[in-house]
């Protein structure tokens, strides 16, 4: 196991340069220069003598190869660069919207997952039954309606019609943190996350159990007589729990990552918001340290499911 | 699982109840909430553009010398200020001498003093404050700034820098002896020189320089002094307008010392800088301030300010009432019904006719408040008269004419607009004095006809043969049948655009619609707002093959000192980004010069100028205004005193602005 662990962060460390490479690569190559972004309205006069000053100071006025070295290095070392559109460390930009971000998905988390595995456990058993085919009507619906759809539909009844939940924003705290404040803020853009990833989960929970319920083991246990609870829980869903486990690890990473559309529509303060004004003010730090932490997180949660599949099955062996 | 799952509803229902709850208020306060699009968190001036971030700046500084009234009209602060006294000097400059009124006071209880005043002329025309990334001085038009700022700068006179070496100038100087010349004539020799590719500057060696505009008198008194060679200006007391900044705070280990060239600031400037600079600095929150609010934070997009208890009031000696002030971000789409249901207490700016109409209807039902007013500027098409076939003034006539405004108006702005005829606002007293006259200019109203009669007065008159003269008769929208000029090139226009952008839809349709009846063939890309900022504001970096665009949409604001000099159509900006549209005629230029240079007391004279600048420049027709949108603000009816004007948003009138009773 350790051998093995050893070998993947090996592996993990040349696709994170290539990953590096490439991601700053391409925000090299985009259109626009960040500096004559940042430095628009200087005194006509000045222009030159500050466009050449946050040049050098942005290092800009190096080469390719020179820029991506003192980045990469920088990074390494916990400096994640300059936001040309915030005017601010890349750090102190995305400190908070991180927090919300990971504030908002573990909700989002919690819920999908719980609803989908137990609708997708019955799904499977009750198979053909109308529950079968509300989760299923559901499931195809949730994946074909677009996010912002249902953020939209969620806003007008219960916000706008209802008046129940506000329309968007962040909450404010004038007298210290407000729970039940910050949580009316959460519901709408919790709910819109939360049905659109319950639909495909859903789904593949189901297709996971209809496939071990069908299987010799089972009908022996229930030829054994054990209770179908039993049955479900301990031996089907146990069996099952693979692809599950490669859902739940996946979604594990998508804590961490903002939703770019959601958090738009509600103008909750997270990782994705933060995304789009960066890819639209052409902030390329700010785009590269972001994907690059996204490229991160994909590559460690991949690593840590294929270590909980040989918890769960013992049959696979990590060498 | 099944226990999961019950636990999963459980919370979602515990949760549901939980926010149905209480809201985080305070039953003693009184809190204003103001909802904005996104902030970016610069509340320094001299940092960022956005007139979002302006709003917290105007609740957070105060006293300035001069302040500009609900029509733009500059005036004495006289609740800052005791008096001030206006000296004509012999050399043609101009010295206003200002005493501060006793018992001001920063938010900490440190007196606010001259040397408050002194200093921030002298921090924000420094160069370090410059290269902290900061663009803003009033004091540029102080005797002596460019000799503080750089101390010397210059962009090789009459003649082209064409590498760090290389002069070329009709009397064949070199670099070198440029310099020399250059330090000969300031009488110094110990400056640091730096040479880029297309500049020269120079500075005093390891020095922060002396500045001759401004005088530290006493405690109270102080002076600055207008620079002879920007006189006479009609805005003269712009340039006297100074705002204070906390020497106590920002400059602690920085000195006021009188110079034999003025007055400078000893100590390290660059550390006082960068230390404002860091996530807490000032610049971001800047806590010791003198205007009717204090910062308190700033974070998620919502900005929180409190009752400044130490203000003693703004110009008409107006103390602010209400406790707490909360700006937050809230989506634009949705902005009046975040106002209906109360999540905010004022939306402003409002465009869009359906909104509006929305809105009108809460106004009706007593629910929401209405202050509206014309937009001190106008949305237009941007012709580059440098480049392709818009540097034809008839072609420019032509695209004009192929743009159905009123239709724009209507369909983008549910008729809430008008069209201007020139580079003006109508909420400006300059067009109000000339309105019938400035009316009667050439509106260049939707007509295919006259378009194509002013295409058939250039080149543009062939067919693709290059013979055969060019049919109107026969053009089609969508025939390509275009026109050519002798030397077989097919007029062909690029526009560029903003994604996301209803004006831009709308002009996209014009012209696909109409283009094609006057023999035009039309392309247009449609980019993010950066983008478009970078080719039209700096296309003259491009080279030739990388220029590609004709026309842009995009629109202005002007603020309460009208100057077309400083922004926009002199041929001294050419090749810079302030001159976008990179039009050059001598009588426009003088036309510019003219009003600018026009004494402060000769508005009449000033009036007559500006109707014939604004003749000249509907002749040239740099750019087409497409429209001038009313403005709509929108308050909750419990507020009282949000008489929003074109010059005056919420934040100039917070201190007017109550909760009714």
């Amino acid at each position: 196991m350790i051998k093995y662990c050893i070998k993947r962060i090996l592996y993990i460390i040349p696709v994170l340069f290539v990953i590096s490479v490439l991601l700053f690569g391409i925000s090299k190559a985009m259109p626009g220069d960040p500096v004559t972004s940042m430095i628009h309205g200087v005194k006509a006069e000045n222009y030159d003598k500050m466009y050449d000053y946050w040049t050098e100071r942005l290092g800009l006025d190096k080469s390719l190869p020179e820029q991506y070295v003192a980045w990469i290095t920088n990074l390494a070392s916990g400096e994640l660069g300059y936001s040309t559109s915030y005017s601010k460390d890349v750090v102190n930009v995305i400190k908070d919207p991180f927090v919300n971000t990971v504030s908002l998905n573990v909700f989002v988390l919690f819920f999908s997952l719980s609803i989908s595995i137990y609708a997708g456990i019955r799904c499977a058993v009750k198979k053909g039954t109308f529950e079968d085919r509300f989760w299923q009507v559901f499931s195809i619906t949730g994946r074909s309606v677009p996010a912002f759809f249902v953020a939209l539909c969620l806003i007008y009844f219960f916000s706008i019609k209802l008046g129940w939940l506000p329309i968007g924003g962040m909450p404010v705290f004038l007298n210290g943190f407000n729970f039940s404040e910050w949580i009316r803020y959460l519901i709408l853009p919790v709910t819109t996350l939360t049905v659109i990833s319950l639909a495909g989960t859903i789904q593949y929970v189901r297709n996971a159990m209809l496939e071990a319920i069908n299987q010799d083991y089972i009908r022996t246990a229930r030829s054994k007589g054990l209770k179908e609870k039993v049955v479900i829980y301990s031996h089907a869903f146990r069996n099952a729990l693979i692809p599950v486990v490669t859902i739940v690890i996946g979604s594990i990473g998508t804590l961490f990552t903002g939703s770019m559309i959601t958090e738009s529509v509600f103008g909750w303060e997270g990782l994705g918001k933060v995304l789009i004004k960066a890819l639209n003010d052409r902030d390329t730090m700010l785009i590269v340290v972001m994907n690059f932490f996204y490229a991160f997180i994909y590559i460690a949660t991949n690593f840590i499911a294929d270590l909980l599949y040989a918890v769960v099955d013992p049959r696979i062996k990590l060498d | 699982m099944k226990k999961l799952f019950k636990f999963a509803l459980c919370s979602l229902m515990a949760l549901t109840l939980v926010a149905c709850g209480s809201t985080d208020s305070s039953s003693d306060e009184s809190v204003l909430y103001v909802g904005t699009p996104e902030l970016s968190g610069d509340f320094m001036n001299g940092f960022g553009s956005s007139s979002y971030d302006n709003y917290i700046k105007k609740m957070l500084y105060g006293y300035s010398t001069y302040y500009y009234d609900d029509a733009g009209e500059f005036h004495l602060d006289e609740t800052a200020m005791a008096g001030v006294e206006v000296v004509y000097n012999d050399d043609g400059s101009v010295t206003h001498t200002f005493t501060i009124n006793e018992g001001l006071t920063w938010n900490d209880g440190e007196a606010v003093t001259a040397e408050d005043y002194v200093f921030a002329t002298l921090w924000t025309a420094s160069n370090e404050w410059a290269e902290v990334g900061a663009s803003d001085s009033t004091a540029e038009g102080l005797d002596g700034y460019y000799e503080y700022y750089n101390s010397f700068l210059s962009e090789a006179d009459g003649g082209e820098l064409v590498d760090a070496s290389t002069l070329i100038d009709p009397e064949k100087t070199t670099v070198e002896d440029y310099l020399a010349g250059v330090l000969a004539e300031i009488g110094q020799d110990a400056y640091d020189v730096y040479v880029s590719d297309t500049s020269i500057w120079m500075e005093p060696e390891g020095s922060n320089g002396s500045f001759s505009g401004v005088d530290y008198i006493d405690e109270l008194v102080f002076s600055v002094t207008i620079d002879a060679s920007e006189l006479p200006y009609f805005y003269e007391t712009y340039y006297a307008a100074v705002t204070p900044l906390p020497m106590h705070e920002l400059g602690a280990d920085l000195t006021l010392v009188e110079t034999s060239t003025g007055w400078s600031l000893e100590g390290d400037m660059t550390t006082a800088m960068e230390a404002t600079q860091t996530e807490d600095g000032y610049r971001y929150a800047p806590t010791v301030t003198c205007g009717p609010y204090n910062f308190v934070s700033f974070s998620n997009q919502i900005v929180t300010m409190e009752l400044n208890e130490e203000f003693v009031g703004d110009p008409d000696g107006d103390l602010p009432t209400i406790d707490k002030v909360v700006v937050k971000y809230i989506d634009q789409s949705t902005d009046i019904d975040a106002l209906i249901a109360g999540e905010v207490d004022i939306v402003n700016g409002v465009v869009e006719g359906e909104k509006i109409e929305k809105a009108k209807a809460a106004v009706e039902e007593g629910t929401l408040g209405e202050s509206n007013y014309a937009r001190n500027g106008f949305g237009y098409v941007a012709m580059a008269c440098e480049y392709g076939i818009t540097s034809i003034q008839e072609v420019r006539y032509a695209i004009a004419y192929i743009l159905d405004t009123d239709e724009i108006i209507q369909s983008v702005l549910g008729g809430y607009g008008t069209t201007v005829n020139g580079d003006y606002g109508v909420a400006q007293w300059m067009y109000q004095e000339n309105e019938d006259a400035v009316d009667a200019l050439p509106s260049y109203s939707f007509s295919i006809d006259n378009a194509n009669a002013e295409l058939d007065k250039t080149d543009y008159i062939y067919e693709e043969d290059g013979v055969t003269l060019w049919d109107a008769s026969l053009a089609t929208a969508d025939n390509g049948y275009y026109r050519y000029n002798s030397a077989g090139e097919v007029l062909e226009l690029y526009h560029m655009g903003t994604e996301d952008n209803t004006v831009t839809d709308a002009i996209e349709n014009q012209f696909n619609s109409y283009c094609g009846l006057v023999g035009m063939k039309f392309n247009i890309a449609i980019v993010d707002f950066d983008t478009l900022l970078s080719n039209y504001y700096y296309r003259y970096l491009l080279g030739e093959d990388e220029q590609h665009y004709n026309t842009y949409n995009l629109a202005v604001s002007f603020t309460a000192v009208y100057d077309p000099y400083g922004s926009s159509y002199h041929s001294d900006y050419l090749g810079t980004w302030v001159n976008a549209t990179q039009i050059s005629d001598p009588e426009l230029d003088a036309l510019i010069e003219d009003l600018r240079e026009t004494d402060p007391t000769d508005t009449e004279g000033y009036s007559e100028k500006w109707l014939a600048y604004q003749t000249k420049w509907n002749e040239l027709l740099p750019l087409v205004p497409i429209y001038s949108n009313s403005y709509f603000d929108y308050y909750s009816a419990e507020l009282e005193g949000v008489d929003t004007t074109s010059f005056w948003d919420w934040s100039n009138i917070i201190c007017k602005i109550k909760f009714v009773d």
